[in-house]
């Protein structure tokens, strides 16, 4: 403090005094950050150094009470030659893909539809809700319950349409388990993307409508050239959020087919999940966990270059 | 004439939500009928899109016998509520400032947020357990609390931020000017006007840490703070496939957030543009 | 927000109010404290329960905290329990996992305890074996229980035919009992341990084992379970059910064979309407069946080792053992207890009872878990047609090499 007057004395009085006062408002901005910064580091910075440390290491559930040895990278070159590692980043990526495409595009088409006023909308907007709102183990296990081979209501409904004529196992098929996952994750996405694109849609100036339905812009031509671009920011941001939780998304996979048939609807996550807790390779879950994370700070450096590009406009 | 051609595409509208809105929940449906089936109708060659015979057996045996669930609603809510209200209270005002303030590295603070919100949640499994083991919190709703609201908040940071900036400038610094601090103009005259916003997230929160099954799982092994998903869960593996007790305790947790959910969805989605126009 | 804040600020103080009073009580009176996990649900934890406030009575300077994990997180708990340096005193544990919980040093060796106590020579060799890491005792075991075929005894009657006791009895009964939506055979070849645990019968009874995998005894074994796949005699199905599932088939009449253990007895007893059956699994090379059931374990950990080991002793003592293992639906591990009237009186009971002598236990070293999960891949391999029952079993036993003692 001493050093920095010091300094400043021999300048010109009138800039210093506009300096410290700018200085002191940054300062206090903050503050504004600190609570939720400190919270952040304190219980962030722990867990992540700690997995990162061991995935130098070979902690297994062998000698968890004992002392393990530093194995350098070793872990990264076993996980990254593994063919199931191979298959399971395949099956992430088709699973994201999938579930993104759909949960927004209908997701959208329910936000414009509910964007309407006609009776009875707010219970029903609600209760779509409802999907979401759900624990995923009773969803996974509904769902599980519905894809069943014997008695299952899908395979009812298909035969029924005669779309099938015999019933499939879903569930234990390796061509249809990953895709029967997909489904039940695009159900309990709808709602999600519904309802943040709602908040977004109904945030909109009217005027900019009215001024378009004096121009006589049709309701498509309004969609394309006033909805969207308006709406850039939250898609934009839906779709990371989208993508990075569709990532994690380990639960259904766990209750709906744990997996399999071998391996066939394994995702990273998972792929994490059975390393560190049915093998109990502690060190080699918290590596595919590391890469997983990688793979999305990667998505998240596009993001941000698309968010910088948007707020220099 | 005009008008009662409005009125009937009006109800037009309405028979169009309805029919997608009973496609869409028909697997809900599925689980409520599943649960006052007897086990011969849920097993029956064609299945019955009605009953063909009802019975409260399931909801009898576990919920008038076994009173215990009452206990793990409770805790799930005081874990939910407790979650969403620290994530808010850290949250709303770190948003604020990315939105609105003068920071350095704001583009670095939103991608550490991005990243953070990419940690698997079973990444923070191994390291929460011991980090809660030394601070002696393990069955203790602080540890659960504080597990959720870790990995809600930068969520909830990341979805208000745009609430914030459209707000319109120059209100706080009005306020500002007529001597009000940073934050005072902040807490009296932003938050109450970014309301639908934290409903929003707030309920976003408060159904994460509801449904969260993986902390409660690892961090808890005292029944008293025991929530509803790892009973649900326990539940899973002690009955199997015995879809109609599983749909009726399934049934009863969903109930309850549907009520509360139509009784505020005004604020959590209606309000929010009356919210922003005020 | 103001509201909501001092509403947090009241709860926050609240709970920590609550949790320091908790640790403070911890600390009174010089009583000991054990606490005790264990996955027994239901009627078992009652009988637990009653057993722990019996000891409490007796033993009024002993407070015990049981508390009931999922028996699929149980193990996933311990570990982490040993990581954290939170472990309880008393472990009852899924006996395959015994070995591995040994090696990684969460169990505290009682060997010299066993020797004074001098009663494991009552225990039969299965149970007993997997208590026992490189020679010394981890534990002692709880209750057993064996697999064995159930079968509706007007399903089979209608059908005209009896009990299969050979593997290719089992494929024609099979084939015969399958009409309409009825199954004529079930197992659990579900990708968990039960899978294993269901499959591993079959194994030893074409005179096959985990230690020489790579021969035409485990082919034979699951080719027999693809034929009655195969053959629509079995679902495929069975590849998603667990065993509680295969009883649920059974109890509605939608399969008239199934394999299935003991602890099913207590609740296809409550099935009025149905009529059921049960008799040995049926035989190939010899007859064989598989061991399952829990130990009593006392970690490494613990403070008052003396205290849990009394403990376990008034456990084992036969009244209170035999409560226990009614409510769980278990055989006693012992074969002085297992001459007890209930066990020896009831047909279908027998039938478990009699297992006993000869049912194995998955004794296979630390490594188990890690081999059992290769073969619940070899399973789902060859049953979803994906890969033909050489070529799995040969690049199983490969995978499984590293993991079995030599």
């Amino acid at each position: 403090m001493n050093i920095e007057t010091d300094i400043s004395l021999q300048r010109n009085i009138t800039m210093e005094s506009r300096k410290k006062a700018k200085r002191k408002k940054v300062l206090g901005n903050y503050l504004f950050i600190l609570p939720g910064g400190i919270f952040l580091l304190l219980f962030l910075v722990f867990p992540i150094g700690y997995n990162l440390k061991i995935t130098f290491e070979d902690l297994t559930a062998l000698n968890i009470l004992k002392d393990q040895s530093f194995v350098g990278l070793e872990n990264y070159a076993t996980v990254l030659k593994d063919k199931i590692f191979l298959l399971s980043l395949k099956n992430s990526v088709i699973f994201t893909g999938l579930c993104i495409f759909f949960q927004f595009t209908i997701g959208f088409a329910f936000a414009l539809f509910f964007n309407k006023k006609f009776p009875g909308r707010n219970v029903m907007r609600a209760l779509i809700l409802i999907a979401w709102m759900i624990p995923l183990v009773i969803t996974g296990t509904l769902f599980k319950w519905m894809f069943a081979g014997d008695h299952g209501i899908i395979n009812h409904l298909f035969m029924w349409l005669g779309l099938i004529d015999q019933p499939i196992h879903w569930l234990i098929n390796d061509h249809t388990s990953l895709y029967s996952t997909i489904i039940a994750n695009i159900w309990i996405g709808i709602p999600f993307n519904m309802i943040i694109l709602l908040a977004g849609l109904q945030s909109l100036p009217e005027e900019t409508y009215e001024a378009a339905k004096v121009d006589g812009a049709g309701k498509v031509r309004q969609f394309f050239s006033i909805t969207l671009p308006l709406m850039k920011p939250t898609i934009l941001t839906l779709l990371v959020l989208g993508i990075i939780y569709t990532f994690k998304v380990f639960d259904i996979i766990l209750i709906m087919t744990g997996g399999g048939p071998v391996n066939s609807s394994t995702v990273l996550p998972f792929y994490s999940y059975e390393m560190a807790f049915t093998n109990y390779n502690f060190s080699l879950g918290a590596t595919v966990n590391t890469i997983m994370l990688g793979l999305l700070i990667l998505v998240a450096l596009v993001y941000l270059w698309l968010v910088r590009k948007e707020e220099n406009v | 004439m005009n008008s009662l051609l409005k009125v009937n595409q009006k109800y037009f509208t309405t028979v169009i939500a309805v029919i997608s809105t009973i496609i869409f929940l028909f697997p809900v449906y599925w689980m409520v009928t599943t649960s006052i089936k007897p086990m011969s109708g849920i097993l029956a060659t064609t299945p019955q899109l009605i009953p063909h015979e009802i019975q409260f057996q399931a909801y009898v045996k576990n919920f008038i016998q076994d009173t215990e669930i009452l206990r793990f609603f409770l805790n799930s809510v005081i874990i939910a509520a407790g979650s969403m209200i620290l994530t808010l209270l850290f949250a709303s005002p770190f948003s604020y400032a990315l939105a609105r303030l003068d920071l350095r590295g704001k583009g670095w603070i939103i991608g550490f947020m991005l990243v953070v919100q990419m940690l698997p949640n079973i990444m923070l499994a191994l390291p929460f357990f011991i980090l809660f083991s030394k601070l002696h919190l393990l069955n203790n709703f602080i540890s659960l609390i504080i597990a959720n609201a870790t990995l809600s908040m930068p969520f909830a940071i990341l979805v208000l931020r745009p609430f914030f900036m459209s707000i319109p400038k120059g209100l706080e610094e009005a306020a500002v000017i007529d001597g009000c601090s940073r934050f005072t103009a902040f807490w009296k005259i932003i938050l109450p006007l970014a309301k639908p916003g934290l409903l929003t997230v707030g309920s976003f929160c408060f159904l994460h840490a509801w449904g969260d099954l993986l902390f409660a799982l690892i961090l808890t092994t005292d029944k008293s703070i025991r929530p509803l998903t790892v009973h649900l869960y326990t539940f899973v593996g002690q009955y199997g496939t015995d879809w109609n007790s599983l749909m009726a305790v399934a049934t009863v947790c969903v109930i309850p957030i549907i009520i509360i959910f139509i009784a505020f969805q005004k604020h959590i989605v209606g309000g929010l543009a009356s919210g922003s126009v005020k | 927000m103001a509201k909501k804040l001092s509403g947090f600020l009241i709860f926050l103080s609240l709970v920590l109010i609550l949790s320091s009073c908790e640790s403070a009580e911890g600390k009174q009176d010089g009583k000991i404290k054990l606490t005790w996990w264990d996955y027994y649900g239901s009627e078992a934890a009652v009988a637990m329960n009653n057993a722990i406030k019996t000891y409490e009575k007796a033993h009024p300077n002993v407070e015990i905290e049981r508390i009931e994990v999922p028996f699929g997180e149980l193990k996933k708990k311990i570990l982490l329990g040993a990581a954290g340096g939170e472990l309880p005193d008393i472990l009852i544990i899924d006996n395959p996992d015994h070995q591995m919980l040994a090696e990684a040093g969460i169990l505290a060796d009682l060997t010299k305890k066993v020797k004074v106590w001098g009663q494991e020579k009552n225990y039969f060799e299965g149970p007993l074996s997997s208590t026992v890491y490189k020679g010394k005792n981890y534990g002692i075991p709880l209750g057993s229980n064996n697999l064995a075929l159930f079968y509706n005894e007007d399903l089979l009657k209608e059908a005209g035919i009896k009990p299969p006791k050979t593997w290719d009895e089992l494929k024609s009964a099979s084939e015969k009992l399958t009409h309409d939506d009825v199954y004529g055979m079930a197992v659990s070849a579900v990708s968990q341990e039960e899978g294993t645990f269901q499959f591993l019968p079959f194994v030893w009874q074409a005179g096959s084992d985990l230690k020489h995998f790579n021969n035409k005894g485990s082919i034979d074994a699951i080719s027999l379970w693809k034929q009655l796949i195969d053959n629509q005699s079995m679902s495929k199905g069975v590849l998603t059910q667990t065993q509680q599932d295969v009883a649920l088939q059974f109890i509605n009449g939608k399969t008239a064979m199934m394999v299935n253990g003991t602890w099913q007895i207590p609740v296809l007893e409550k099935e009025k309407k149905l009529k059921w059956n049960v008799v040995g699994l049926p035989g190939y090379k010899k007859n064989s069946t598989i061991l399952g059931g829990e130990n009593y374990a006392i970690t490494s950990t613990s403070k008052h080792k003396e205290a849990a080991w009394n403990v376990l002793l008034f456990m084992q003592e036969k009244e209170n053992a035999k409560k226990i293992l009614i409510q769980k639906g278990n055989l006693p591990p012992r074969k002085d207890y297992i001459q007890d009237d209930y066990w020896q009186k009831d047909p279908r009971l027998k039938v478990f009872a009699n297992s006993m002598e000869f049912a194995k236990a998955r004794a296979y070293g630390a490594y188990y878990p890690s081999i059992s999960k290769e073969i619940q891949k070899m399973m789902q391999e060859v049953l979803t047609g994906s890969m033909p029952a050489g070529q799995a079993v040969k690049q199983a036993s490969q995978k499984i090499k590293p993991y079995i003692p030599q």
